[in-house]
């Protein structure tokens, strides 16, 4: 929901003065018919306006942190870093929240949704790191040494104003973290004395704290500009994330791990459960004060079919990449697709789901599905929370008179498995006639 | 959702009064947007389709068709196309693709077979079909339906148990093996049955099973080697003393030289049916003692019944009768499935071949093709090869009668003539509603040949053909279970 005007402030020759027009094709059809053009492929905005989100996220400097390699024998480190990197982000949200004087902000509210997020990621680390140590990678996570001295969350616990939320994550790393050997060594009470996770090593979070402030930090006196800038660093960071974890989900196919695949492939949902979760957090800032900072970062609209969300081109690529997780559907069916139409697929499909005897393919290939269902719901939650923030002429205005809007077009697109979905349309129509 | 699952099934078809049928609609010639229009969606509404996973020139989609003719044609990148390969006609609105559905009593277009191996796509079969009657239309089956039906089956065999086999009330006849084969021969005789299990007092356990093959063999003995066992031998000679030279006539006849003892094939009371009817199956018997003890080392054994094929198909009929559309495969022509022997049509070649005999064949000749060809039983025909009769393995216990064996030479004796002699004597089993031999027609569906193979005493069903009754093939209990098994 970032977007910046910066042409007025900032002289650059990298940002075009071309208008800023979608890239994306407008096509209208000439038919007596009414149509609904929705399968039109998810595309960034306008280069300017997404180099503008970058500079003002700081994401430049974010991204060398999430994609530094400092143990390059830790297979997970691309996935995890950025992961951590995002909860210590999280704890910076917490702080600037607790810290907030207005008195009309939702306290208690910001309190539970924090608390609920948190613990989401933390999960969400948890199972990352569960499922390394199921894969038997011969490669250890860095463990060892003391706990961290640098993370925010040691002082959160004993802020007078943040103590209550900061023990009760402090609780859930305890709980979250049972399972797996080691932990994350944030000041938890680790009764069971395992290891502690090089949190300070891999996370760096005073590189972390040092991005704190945005280039408008000094000129804007606006409180939710903070918010709105932690937000989304939280956002990026998952999203990076994703992108690593895409790419091993793909090359697990490719080596046929499909049980490993489909691991990776429910974590993927979560994530975009979890983006939607943070771009709801926008419903807590104060509407006027939401509002004039727009006016402020000149976020607005350049016209049709152009959401915010695609100034983000990590967000645009995590996508695209969890659409094209259906490239890799013949290959988990172990068939090759009939170029002349064919049904090979869905028979294929409805074998597998018949036998029940490789239910490594039928997770991976429900997982899929479910990241379909999840991005979807991620895009529809986002329409709706601009028109929510904004109002519905700003979410109007993006849309065309004859063709809906870009976002509207992701989530009312077809299938992306015909495939699977065929299959269980003849599955269910087998078994209602058996009776 | 559970109402919308209500209104799916069949009896509650949807609201509109007709039922449904999902039909798949492929264009595979590219584009970037596709969307199929057609009279089911009254020309106005445009369905997009999906790219195949892993090919995005193949567009699909599934739409839900009530039955009849509609019309259809795609709208690709703004323009309206039709498939040339599907069928189309010319009408006022230019070039239309058509498709018939047909009602619900048709295999839904996804699964039929043909489909699946057509490069096009299924509706147009769909409409082949139905469009022209002449064609003979006989529903092949489809690997789907196959495989769900005996997921079925292999369901409901893996839990019930042969204690289910068991009568209310019945008798069991075991034999000690100190018996003379004599004596037990004019017994299963007596008793009608084809076989009995054999008891060793001395080791107090069941130690085999006296069947037909036994008798077999004795006799091709007396008549072939007659100075090495005589008939007062015969009066003498124990089971036990049988089974041991046995074990040398056996290796004639099966190179394999099988260690000897071979033991007992038996299940216990709790054991699944699957398994008492794979037991069967491999070891190549016609029914296994079902035997129970109480210890744990399986002393003291208490014969229980005998299990057979027969009883474990009357199992799957009785399940079933009911609901006999959750075994799709049961309404299959036996024609189109895999199952049994059949005469080879002219042109192909055939693994197994179909062995039959002329009424005026000895029974000799008769007894050691049974042994050679390891079938049970063999058809008699005449000289149009049409059935006349059958000769089986247990008709061998027919000769028990007034000692006919002691009589005749099995070279003199015809197959016409032996089994006179078993008509004459009617025993009990092997005749079912007075009928020796029991047929089909490769028209018949296989619930059909279940039903009738599941009565008691018929083993096997000759297949021949409608007037003429020529043979056609033969489909034994053992077939039917190793199609439902997929062995």
């Amino acid at each position: 929901m970032v977007d910046m005007d910066w042409k007025r402030k900032m002289v650059s020759s990298d940002l075009p003065n071309s208008p800023k027009l979608s890239s994306k094709l407008h096509v209208t059809i000439p038919s007596p018919f009414k149509i609904v053009p929705v399968s039109s492929p998810i595309s960034c905005s306008a280069p300017a306006l997404c180099s503008a989100y970058e500079l003002y996220l700081r994401l430049p400097e974010l991204r060398k942190l999430w994609s530094s390699r400092d143990f390059p024998q830790w297979t997970s480190e691309p996935i995890l870093k950025p992961a951590l990197q995002a909860l210590e982000i999280s704890f910076r949200l917490v702080f600037a929240v607790c810290s907030d004087t207005r008195p009309y902000i939702n306290h208690r509210e910001w309190n539970r949704r924090l608390d609920s997020l948190i613990t989401k990621q933390i999960q969400l680390v948890a199972a990352i790191c569960e499922d390394e140590e199921e894969e038997g990678i011969s490669a250890e996570a860095p463990v060892g040494g003391g706990r961290s001295s640098l993370s925010l969350l040691p002082q959160l616990a004993t802020w007078r104003r943040s103590e209550a939320l900061g023990k009760k994550i402090l609780y859930t790393i305890d709980n979250e973290m049972s399972r797996c050997k080691y932990t994350l060594g944030l000041g938890e009470q680790n009764i069971a004395g395992k290891p502690n996770l090089r949190y300070d090593a891999i996370c760096r979070p005073n590189e972390i704290y040092s991005l704190k402030d945005n280039p408008y930090a000094d000129h804007i006196d606006n409180h939710e500009n903070q918010t709105l800038y932690i937000i989304h660093q939280i956002l990026e960071s998952w999203i990076y994330a994703s992108g690593n974890l895409l790419n091993r989900i793909v090359s697990s196919i490719e080596e046929e791990k499909f049980g490993k695949a489909s691991n990776d492939v429910y974590l993927l949902e979560k994530i975009w459960k979890i983006l939607a979760e943070i771009e709801d957090l926008h419903m807590l800032m104060d509407p006027e004060d939401f509002l004039k900072l727009k006016k402020q970062l000149q976020i607005k609209s350049t016209g049709k079919n152009d959401a915010f969300c695609f100034r983000s081109k990590g967000l645009v690529e995590m996508m695209k990449m969890s659409k094209d997780l259906r490239q890799k559907v013949p290959a988990v069916l172990a068939v090759e697709v009939d170029p002349t139409g064919g049904p090979r697929l869905q028979e294929a499909a409805m074998k597998l789901y018949a036998r029940k005897t490789e239910c490594d393919k039928i997770h991976l290939l429900q997982g899929m599905q479910a990241v379909e269902a999840a991005a979807k719901s991620f895009f529809f939650g986002y329409r709706q929370l601009v028109a929510a923030m904004m109002g519905s002429a700003e979410m109007n205005a993006t849309a065309s008179q004859e063709s809906c809007d870009s976002l509207s077009q992701i989530f009312m697109e077809p299938t992306y498995f015909p495939s699977l979905d065929a299959a269980k349309t003849f599955l269910g129509e087998f078994w209602s006639h058996l009776g | 959702m559970f109402g919308s699952t209500l209104d799916s099934s069949r009896g509650n078809s949807a609201a509109s009064g007709q039922l449904l049928t999902p039909t798949r609609f492929v264009w595979p010639y590219g584009g970037r947007r596709v969307f199929l229009s057609g009279s089911f969606t009254r020309w106005t509404e445009h369905v997009p389709m999906s790219p195949l996973e892993g090919c995005p020139t193949v567009f699909q989609v599934i739409c839900n068709l009530t039955p009849g003719y509609h019309q259809y044609k795609f709208f690709v990148d703004g323009e309206w196309r039709h498939d040339e390969h599907q069928p189309f006609v010319s009408g006022n609105g230019g070039v239309v693709n058509t498709i018939f559905i047909t009602g619900p009593d048709m295999v839904p277009a996804g699964f039929s077979p043909e489909t699946l191996g057509r490069s096009n796509m299924d509706v147009d079969d769909v409409f082949l079909r139905t469009a022209d009657p002449s064609q003979e239309a006989v529903p092949r089956m489809s690997g789907v339906d196959l495989e769900l039906s005996r997921h079925r089956i292999s369901v409901l065999l893996s839990t019930r148990t042969a204690y289910e086999l068991l009568p209310e009330s019945g008798k069991v006849i075991a034999l000690d093996v100190n018996l003379p084969v004599k004596q037990a021969f004019h017994i299963l005789y007596e008793q009608g049955i084809p076989l009995a299990p054999l008891w060793d007092f001395g080791k107090g356990q069941f130690v085999g099973v006296l069947g037909p093959l036994d008798f077999i063999l004795i006799l091709r003995e007396l008549g072939t080697h007659g100075s090495n066992l005589t008939e007062e031998e015969l009066e003498t000679h124990t089971i036990a003393a049988w089974k041991e030279g046995k074990a040398h006539i056996s290796r004639q006849y099966d190179g394999s030289g099988r260690p000897y003892p071979r033991p007992l094939v038996q299940v216990g009371p709790y054991d699944n049916l699957k398994d008492v009817a794979l037991k069967i199956l491999q070891n190549k018997v016609a029914a296994v003692p079902v035997i129970y003890s109480s210890l744990q080392d399986g002393s003291y054994p208490q014969l229980l019944h005998l299990a057979s094929l027969s009883g474990i198909l009357k199992c799957i009929c009785r399940y079933f009768r009911h609901s006999s559309s959750s075994l799709p495969i049961l309404q299959q022509p036996i024609c189109s499935i895999p199952l049994g022997t059949w005469v080879p049509r002219i042109g192909e070649s055939s693994s197994k071949p179909l062995a039959t005999l002329r009424p005026h064949a000895s029974l000799g000749s008769a007894l050691a093709l049974l042994v050679q060809a390891e079938v049970s039983s063999i058809p008699v025909v005449d000289d149009n090869d049409s059935l006349i009769d059958i000769y089986s393995r247990s008709d061998i216990t027919a000769l028990a009668k007034d000692k006919a064996y002691a009589q005749i030479h099995l070279d003199d004796m015809t197959v016409h003539q032996a089994l006179q002699l078993g008509q004459d004597a009617s025993p009990p089993y092997g005749i079912f509603n007075g009928q020796r031999c029991h047929m089909c027609l490769r028209s018949d569906s296989l619930v059909k040949v279940m039903e009738r193979l599941a009565n008691p005493g018929v083993r096997r069903l000759v297949i021949v053909e409608a007037g003429s009754k020529r043979v056609e093939g033969i489909i034994s209990l053992s077939d039917v279970f190793q199609f439902l098994l997929g062995l």
